[in-house]
């Protein structure tokens, strides 16, 4: 028992020994197959689009990483277009910065595209969208009185809410002879229904609005309407997951398109009367 | 004949022996003594004495009787007593201190009375075996001893026990329940060692008298002071400095005890550490407690505690604006009266109790969350002793008051729930081989809670009947927590929890403990202990991994097993003690698929399906070795300690990175919008942290005058400076490591 006091040191000794060593932490996930952000989107209505690129920084105050060596390109899948996109470096709202990555070209409707992000030595990010369909629309007779006229449209398999729906008149007033286009935002107007969206344009309501903006009497009749149209703006099924998208591979962030249409139609003559302008009519 | 039958039968089976056991010196009470009735060789029955040191032999015929009393460190005390006694019968034993500093002759006790498996009686002479950075030990540094007890980490004050969590065990210090019981400096409790008589630990499998928590039970009892004279101590170490008085208020009758602690080792020069080591904590404690009667007594109780600090350590490792702060404070007060009557066998108790809990956590400069709980609640319990047989019961009610501010830009949340219930619990005692103990809790809730019922089992068996070295048991329970802890697990350096009730509309957390444990003593000198277990847990709030860097948490309910088993063995002979223990086990959990919870109703985040997983927590230390040795040599004593755990889980990151808000297709805002940082996170808990292992050396050398005694320590914590992980900063990218090399000096006087 006289010898305990030793054998504890040696045990104690031994203990330490056996295991000083491997005190390394590993914080990152080698495996993971995850390395940029995309944020943006295609628009039909524009020439040039803007996607922001990052790649995932190693902790939460680092700058944001430099992109040198990262190849951003797109490929139309439909016509094997591929374009490079540029980068460019912006000063955010927060005063840190970014990359917005640029490209000129205008996305055609019904196009698919895949946008991919990487080296020459990695797997890389892609991301793909369809720019929307233009949709069919048919209409439904006009109905109502000389002050509730009303016309409902369907926008067949449309079943999200279109966007920036804009009813658009160009009339000709009696005493400038200058066609002029009045456009009226309806907003997120409509309902799905089981052939697709559909709301009412308000023709009678309009008429109200248009005669105030020509400075007209709501009694004038001599307004000539010479065409009627309405525009609206199609996102793209990815902005049904904005939140958790499934059109990201090996990336995080958002990628979609929108598609930018316009619809004329051709309004009869008894609803033209019966809401009080002339018609004046062209066929578009 | 029939009238001498008849007299006979009148006064048979209704005599009694009863008094206290107390120091033959200072005349204080010795809880937990040991006291064996005898009739010439034969033995009887025995008991302990309780918390305050009484004891009571019922049910006895008018005969004589031998009674023994013993008590560690105490020489032992036989006494012939014939009934009917005149009066009660008290113990004063001898000390044997002045003979442990030539020659200690400890042996173990065979303590078969307290035996049951899952329980661990821990003692004051048990927590100076465990090298501490305190002169004074503590608790905590030997909680964390035990196997099946996981810290993680030297920071936090947070126990992890058998698979449980912090808020899942219920800690009482003289019937008060402690939310906090831990300092942020994770080796001290919230109370000194020195006030504590003896702490029921229980891993698992808690009787019927424990209510309310899922996992274990910290019973802690405190000391009642000198009734004779005035005794005081005061100790002096970089951690923590204190200062104990026991004032006799009525001598012979009635005495207090005040105790103030602050810790100082915030202001100690990083240069010397190594490190910031920016915490600062503190406790007072004050007890009052008389003899109302020779079969009475009243106790009030009061507790303060503070802390606060920086978890992750450095506070220049990041911009200040992002420097976490945890806060907290307890405040504890109970009254109790304790009447044990002459005329019956049972001894009756009632008292009061309020705690709280104030929580603050510092995000950011501008992000300051808060959460306040406080519980106001009364028990009245029996104890009947028939023979060798008990029966507990009472009942209890409470009243809990919540609070919680998640946010500047939030509004506060307040809520409350009252309880009621009853308990029963029994010892029955089948000759001397076999006692069995069940129990039953039922607690009924305000608010359409549903109600708890607990049924409890124990069993012991002596093969040997009392004088056994071999002690087997078994032990079962079904445990439900309706009062729940909810705090982001998912980061250890935040250990803001928020409590609340049960979250209407969602499982109450239940538990079912299987216990099985064997404790034998083949030498004098030898003890070993194996114990195995099992805890099935349901119905647990788990936080959702959540993208944003410090979003609260949505949380889901998951299930739960937390198995393993603990060896240990204890060797206690002349000048030496050694202790090694180990501890095997695994937590697991499931988590079904379902749609997440957003339990607060400011949480932000968005509720989401959650798919099927299953994980091990980050509590699920896997090894887990302790060992201790003390050598005594004169009047010095050298203590070694070496902890070795296995490595933590912990989820990886793949990066960092700016999330912006949902992209309006209208809009080109998206080019330059600030966003906010999102984390992108690998497997759940799909690796491990690197082993944890640390040496701490005290060496002691007590010094005795006529007017005081010395003692000077001089140590080292973390004597080979092991880095030992504590998290990683994910701000600046740097690794926090728990406390580094840390010499340490100290001083105690006790004043005689």
């Amino acid at each position: 028992m006289n010898m305990l006091p030793r054998y504890i040191a040696l045990l104690m000794a031994g203990c330490v020994t056996l295991t000083a060593c491997e005190n390394t932490i590993e914080p990152f996930d080698q495996d993971g197959d995850t390395s940029y952000v995309i944020h943006g989107f295609l628009d039909m209505g524009l020439d040039r689009q803007f996607v922001r690129i990052e790649a995932l920084r190693s902790t939460v105050l680092s700058p944001t990483q430099e992109m040198e060596g990262v190849r951003v390109f797109s490929i139309d899948l439909d016509d094997g277009q591929l374009i490079f996109w540029n980068d460019s470096l912006v000063t955010l709202d927060d005063g840190s910065s970014a990359h917005l990555y640029y490209a000129d070209f205008r996305p055609v409707e019904g196009h698919s595209y895949v946008l991919r992000v990487g080296r020459s030595d990695e797997i890389g990010a892609s991301a793909t969208t369809k720019v929307p369909q233009r949709p069919v629309f048919y209409l439904d007779p006009t109905r109502g009185d000389t002050l509730d006229l009303k016309q409902k449209i369907y926008l067949v398999d449309i079943q999200e809410q279109p966007q920036q729906l804009t009813v658009q008149y160009t009339v000709v007033d009696v005493d400038s002879e200058v066609p002029q286009t009045i456009d009226i935002f309806y907003g997120e107007a409509g309902s799905s229904s089981s052939v697709g969206w559909e709301f009412d344009v308000r023709l009678a309501t309009d008429r109200f609005i248009i005669m105030r903006v020509l400075n007209r009497s709501i009694e004038d009749k001599n307004v000539r309407l010479r065409n009627l149209g309405f525009s609206l703006t199609i996102e793209s099924e990815d902005w049904a997951h904005v939140l958790d998208p499934v059109n990201l591979d090996r990336a995080y962030g958002f990628f979609g398109s929108v598609g930018h249409y316009e619809f004329f139609w051709h309004l009869d003559s008894q609803s033209i009367v019966t809401i009080g302008y002339v018609d004046d009519q062209t066929l578009n | 004949m029939i009238l001498l039958a008849g007299s006979v039968a009148t006064v048979s089976y209704a005599q009694v022996i009863e008094g206290r056991v107390l120091d033959g010196e200072t005349r204080l009470s010795l809880p937990g003594a040991t006291l064996v009735l005898m009739r010439g060789d034969l033995q009887l029955t025995g008991q302990i004495a309780d918390g305050n040191g009484e004891y009571r032999f019922s049910g006895l015929n008018i005969d004589t009787y031998i009674v023994e009393a013993s008590f560690i460190g105490y020489e032992s005390r036989r006494d012939t007593l014939t009934l009917p006694l005149a009066d009660r019968h008290d113990f004063l034993l001898k000390p044997t201190r002045t003979l442990l500093d030539e020659l200690v002759v400890e042996s173990l006790r065979i303590d078969n009375e307290r035996f049951a498996t899952g329980l661990e009686t821990v003692r004051q002479e048990d927590l100076s075996r465990v090298p501490m950075a305190d002169i004074s030990y503590d608790l905590a540094g030997y909680l964390v001893t035990l196997p099946g007890v996981v810290s993680t980490g030297d920071r936090g004050g947070q126990l992890f026990v058998r698979g449980g969590t912090p808020t899942q065990n219920l800690v009482l210090l003289d019937g008060m329940r402690i939310f906090q019981p831990f300092h942020i400096v994770g080796f001290y409790s919230a109370f000194p060692a020195d006030i504590i008589s003896f702490v029921d630990f229980y891993a698992g499998g808690f009787n019927a008298r424990y209510g309310g928590r899922i996992s274990s039970v910290i019973d802690i009892r405190t000391k009642n002071g000198d009734k004779h004279r005035v005794r005081g101590s005061a100790t002096l170490a970089p951690f923590l400095s204190g200062i104990q008085l026991e004032i006799p208020v009525v001598v012979g009758k009635a005495s207090l005890v005040l105790s103030a602690r602050e810790s100082l080792i915030d202001r100690i020069p990083a240069d010397i550490l190594g490190e910031e080591l920016p915490f600062r904590f503190g406790d007072r404690f004050a007890k009052f407690h008389a003899f109302l009667t020779p079969t009475s007594s009243v106790t009030i109780t009061a507790l303060r505690t503070s802390d606060t600090g920086n978890l992750q350590g450095d506070e220049t490792g990041g911009p200040d604006d992002q420097i976490r702060k945890s806060t907290w404070k307890n405040q504890a007060y109970g009254g109790k009266f304790t009447y044990i009557p002459a005329e019956a066998a049972v001894m009756t108790e009632l008292a009061v109790y309020y705690s709280s809990l104030e929580s603050r956590y510092r995000l950011t400069k501008d992000e300051i969350r808060s959460a306040d709980v406080s519980e106001l609640s009364f028990n009245m319990g029996f104890t009947y002793l028939l023979g060798p047989n008990q029966i507990n019961f009472g009942i209890f009610g409470t009243t809990n008051f919540f609070e919680y501010l998640l946010g500047s830009t939030q509004t506060p949340v307040r809520s409350g729930v009252s309880s009621g219930g009853a308990f029963f619990e029994g010892q029955v005692q089948f000759g001397e081989r076999l006692r069995l103990e069940p129990g039953v809790r039922l607690e009924a809730f305000a608010r359409g809670l549903k109600r708890s019922f607990g049924p409890r089992m124990r069993l012991i068996y002596l093969p040997a009947g009392k004088g056994s070295h071999n002690r087997f048991s078994l032990a079962w329970g079904r445990y439900h927590q309706q009062i729940v802890g909810l705090s982001n697990e998912q980061d250890v350096s935040d250990v803001f929890t928020i409590w609340s009730a049960s979250p209407r509309g969602t499982a109450v957390p239940r538990a079912t403990h299987y216990i099985a444990g064997w404790k034998g003593r083949p030498a004098p000198w030898l003890e070993l202990s194996l114990e195995g277990y099992r805890k099935n847990l349901s119905s647990l709030s788990f936080p959702v991994f959540s993208n944003e860097v410090s979003d609260l948490a949505e949380f889901s309910q998951v299930d739960g097993r937390a198995e393993g088993y603990d060896a240990k063995v204890e060797i206690i002979h002349a000048s030496v003690f050694l202790s090694v223990s180990y501890g095997r086990s695994k937590v697991e959990y499931t988590r079904p698929e379902q749609l997440s919870r957003a339990v607060f109703r400011a949480g932000t985040g968005r509720t989401e399906l959650l798919p099927e997983l299953q994980f091990n927590p980050p509590h699920d230390r896997r090894h887990q070795v302790n060992a201790m040795a003390q050598y005594r040599f004169g009047k010095n004593k050298l203590g070694v300690r070496w902890q070795f755990g296995s490595g933590l889980p912990f989820t990886q990151v793949n990066g960092y990175y700016t999330g912006l808000d949902p992209l309006e297709s209208s809009e080109d805002a998206f080019h330059t919008a600030g966003g906010t940082t999102l984390v992108s996170r690998g497997e759940p808990y799909g690796a491990r942290l690197p082993t944890y292992h640390r040496l701490d050396v005290t060496y002691e050398r007590r010094v005795s005058t006529s007017l005081a005694e010395l003692t000077f320590q001089a140590g080292v914590v973390n004597a080979y400076d092991r880095a030992n992980i504590f998290e990683y900063n994910i701000f600046t990218g740097s690794r926090v490591d728990q406390l580094p090399l840390i010499p340490s000096i100290g001083v105690r006087i006790d004043v005689r």
